[in-house]
């Protein structure tokens, strides 16, 4: 029988009762995003009634201990002031289980945890595992999840157990292929949440709302009114102490093969069947990356551009070059800026060239994805010193500030014909009067109710490979194609310029 | 930091030029202040209003979506129509602020046609406008006034629990009507569909014979508007009809010819001068067990919605949950959403209970 008091009610659904188990618990990640998420979570009432939350880590701690290191955290880092009588019944829910991940005795041990708490709440709780640890890790703690009966399968099991990864997710596309036949040994794929926090940021999310909710763009969104497409993903930041990790990974591997394509693919996939079901959208999000144009050998150097910063200065501030950095090798060839010139060889969007860049120590902090609309036939305007119509940029900002920006032509006043661009803005704090939440809240709670539809699944993450290993082949083969210099504090080397001049392009001052 | 800027009174002539001149800042000051708009907001209150209260609300709506206000002030002792602009921002970064504006309106409520024709005007174009019922005045046509040029109303019916049938208006009208205390009542409402999400309850639902729910009411002896709006969500939901009942016992009838009754009841928890519900009970047939009993506990502050489920196997669970406010129920409302599908529905049966005819 159908409940009745569900008809015309669209209350928030809380997830089931979950068990929460973070691996990495005093880690970095669990410290600024995780524990701030949740407590966000639990302030805006969305955590289940039942939820408990256990940090795992090789350190010896207490229940007691953890909770004082995520007190302090959450005070830190929460984009809410912490609220005592909130963190005392939430804090109630944290434990912790100190574990070796390769010591299969802790994970029986973690497992008789885990039952004890269930069982004094008496309720049926599902699992889930943040592993918030080195992508070498994934692999053991998986295998000794799954040999210590913490994993059940999707067929039979009485709780639902998933589990969550960190990028990298591999350096390559065998590693990639590996590292996904890892986890496959252990958990389904629908089991399996890799977390891209882009997908997470309202602005993303709002891609498919405003594409598909929106009477007047959805026409305009082909080859044939759109010029080109430019996507941004600057950092002002050097290497903030990730030296190890990102001389070994490179610009390209680090940001490119994950949020940056994954930001391209929402823009440019069509109307899914369903936004309800996971798989619709990213079935269609795999087609637009099967569809991206593989290069040639022959064209990597006139359609890619990578480069390295030397000293220079952003805000005022003095700031070494990437050679100089700690912890990097002084030969090192590892991309800090990269520049791509793309094409979606489909029906929708053959021959509209599409330019991504993502750079380090670059002026500012901005994610910016910009649509180039075509300049409108000029024959009105001609012989009133109007050489040529601006075109109408619509630009989505991701970070910073999310928003919406459309520049439209417009006459200012006076008896002289003249345009002048105007921008038209909506901005998310201004327009709604808060701030967004942080993407890690609607992807904990997401992955919680077992929506995986702002995770990427493995074939998304294999096509990205798939698309830049001609790149990462030329960059190590025989022939290299150079790598250039930019100055710290300038927005990337000359030849990036150079990669859209011949198109009549360029970058758009951000 | 929230920043009120002090009202400036403007002749009627220059209200567009105050709403289009850059925004008043203090001398000196480095902040950056941004005006923004996405509603009008219209308001009708008496004069003598709480300033510090009205205050608050305003900055709570400005949170919620930054609006162009209009605040009307009922004062008879007015001889013409006075006007003062104001605006009212918060902070969203180091130093930035997004302001809505306030107009102030005062005027007698003989004046309510000028009145209307000055918000007509100055009302932002293309946004949509919605009527703010804070604590109504005692004389309501100003309100229904400005109703007429509202898409929505946002208003507490508990402010009207002396004079339901000063509701019916805004049922007549098209309006999306929230009423804070259906937003209220949303932990209620949602314990009970969880409870009947699994579907061997929800097929105890035939079983049921009785329903109660009791209410603490400021008014002594009179039901509350909470316990009248649940019984009218429970009524609408099963598909019940009134066909007989005064006063707090009412049987409903279903498609089906099935009857139960529905028994409306004050509580007795403590003397709280809010209204809050207490208990709500379902009872199935021959005295058994309860089926389903929803119980809150007594007092101010946070609360606990305890639900104790006996239908067969016994199931306990409980939530926590704040007394909210005013303020807190629109921050709910609009931050984290509130259906209001079934609530014309329900309130039109509310409204039949306590014998006022839509």
């Amino acid at each position: 029988m159908d409940n009745p008091f569900a008809e015309g009610e669209n209350r928030v659904i809380r997830p089931p009762a979950t068990v929460l188990v973070i691996f990495g618990a005093t880690g970095d990640l669990t410290h600024r995003k995780l524990l701030p998420a949740l407590y966000n979570l639990a302030q805006d009432e969305y955590l289940p009634g039942g939820f408990i939350v256990i940090g795992a880590a090789r350190s010896q701690l207490s229940d007691d201990d953890f909770r004082q290191k995520m007190y302090e955290s959450v005070k830190k880092f929460s984009r809410r002031t912490l609220s005592e009588d909130l963190w005392e019944n939430f804090s109630k829910n944290l434990f912790y289980q100190p574990i070796d991940g390769t010591n299969q005795a802790d994970f029986a041990r973690l497992r008789n945890r885990i039952e004890d708490l269930c069982k004094e709440r008496s309720e049926n709780f599902n699992y889930l595992y943040y592993l918030a640890v080195a992508p070498s890790n994934f692999g053991p703690i998986c295998t000794n999840l799954n040999r210590s009966g913490l994993v059940e399968s999707t067929e039979d099991g009485i709780r639902k157990t998933a589990v969550i990864i960190e990028k990298p997710f591999g350096q390559d596309l065998a590693s990639a292929i590996e590292l996904n036949h890892t986890l496959r040994g252990s958990f389904a794929e629908e089991q399996i949440f890799r977390i891209d926090h882009y997908l997470g940021k309202e602005t993303v999310q709002n891609i498919l709302v405003f594409r598909f909710a929106n009477g007047i763009f959805e026409p305009l969104w082909n080859r044939n009114y759109i010029d080109h497409i430019q996507v941004s993903v600057c950092e002002h930041l050097g290497l903030g102490g990730r030296a190890g990790y990102f001389d070994k990974t490179g610009i390209l591997r680090d940001i490119v093969q994950n949020h940056l394509l994954q930001i391209l693919a929402l823009l440019c996939i069509e109307p899914p069947i369903s936004l309800s079901d996971a798989d619709s959208i990213r079935d269609e999000k795999v087609k637009v990356l099967k569809s991206i144009r593989r290069f040639e050998e022959r064209e990597i150097e006139s359609n890619t551009v990578r480069a390295q910063y030397t000293s220079g200065s952003i805000e005022g501030e003095e700031v070494p070059g990437y050679l100089e950095e700690e912890g990097v090798a002084k030969d090192s060839t590892t991309d800090t800026y990269v520049a791509l010139n793309l094409e979606i060889d489909n029906w929708r969007w053959a021959g509209v060239p599409i330019y991504v860049r993502a750079g380090k120590r670059l002026p500012k902090r901005i994610t910016e994805i910009t649509v180039y609309f075509k300049r409108p036939p000029g024959a009105l305007f001609r012989g009133r010193q109007i050489i040529e119509l601006e075109q109408n940029i619509l630009a989505i900002q991701v970070q910073p500030k999310e928003g919406i920006s459309l520049k439209v032509s417009s006459k200012p006043p006076g008896p002289r014909m003249r345009i002048r661009p105007v921008e038209m803005d909506f901005t998310y704090d201004s327009s709604f009067g808060i701030a967004s939440p942080e993407a890690y809240e609607r992807l904990l709670l997401d992955a919680m109710k077992g929506d995986a539809t702002l995770f990427t699944r493995n074939d998304e993450i294999e096509e990205s490979w798939d698309l830049l290993a001609p790149v990462f082949n030329s960059w190590q083969g025989s022939k290299p194609p150079p790598i250039y210099t930019y100055k710290a504090g300038t927005w990337g080397p000359s030849a990036a310029a150079d990669l859209l001049r011949p198109h009549g392009h360029r970058w758009r001052r951000l | 930091m929230n920043e009120v800027f002090a009202y400036t009174p403007i002749p009627v002539g220059a209200i567009a030029k105050a709403l289009s001149d850059n925004m008043p800042v203090p001398e000196g000051d480095e902040q950056h202040y941004v005006r923004a708009a996405n509603v009008n907001t219209l308001m009708v209150v008496d004069a003598g209003y709480d300033s510090d209260d009205l205050e608050s609300y305003l900055l709570t709506l400005s949170q919620v979506h930054p609006n162009r206000s209009f605040v009307i002030v009922i004062d008879q002792s007015r001889a013409e129509i006075g006007i003062e602009y104001s605006a009212r921002c918060h902070a969203i970064g180091p130093k930035e602020h997004v302001c809505s504006e306030v107009i102030r309106l005062s005027a007698p409520s003989s004046s309510k046609e000028a009145v209307a024709s000055i918000v007509r005007a100055n009302l932002l174009t293309g946004m949509p406008s919605e009527l703010c019922v804070y604590r109504p005045p005692k004389e309501l046509s100003l309100v229904h006034q400005m109703a007429q040029l509202a898409e929505q109303v946002l208003f507490s019916s508990s402010d009207f629990e002396n004079s339901l049938s000063a509701l019916v208006p805004f049922l007549q009208e098209n309006h999306l009507l929230v009423d804070l205390d259906w937003v209220k009542l949303g932990i209620w409402r949602d314990q009970i569909r969880e409870v009947f999400d699994r579907p061997a309850w929800a097929a105890r639902l035939a079983d049921i014979e009785r329903i109660e729910i009791r209410g603490e009411s400021p008014h002594k002896g009179s039901i509350p508007i909470g316990a009248l709006l649940l019984g009218g969500w429970l009524a609408n939901q099963m598909d019940y009809k009134i066909v007989s009942g005064k006063g707090s016992v009412f049987t409903l009838e279903a498609t089906s010819g099935k009857r139960i009754s529905l028994v409306l009841t004050g509580g007795d928890c403590g003397d709280s001068s809010k209204v809050k519900l207490v208990t709500l009970e379902f009872s199935a047939a021959h005295g058994a067990p309860a089926g389903v009993v929803n119980m809150r506990r007594c007092g101010n502050g946070s609360g606990r919605l305890e639900t104790a489920v006996n239908l067969g196997e016994e199931f306990r669970f409980s939530k926590l949950f704040d007394d909210e406010d005013r303020n807190d129920l629109i921050m709910r409302y609009f931050f984290i959403g509130e259906s209001t599908l079934n609530y014309p529905k329900s309130l039109r049966i509310a409204l039949a209970f306590s014998g006022v005819e839509v």
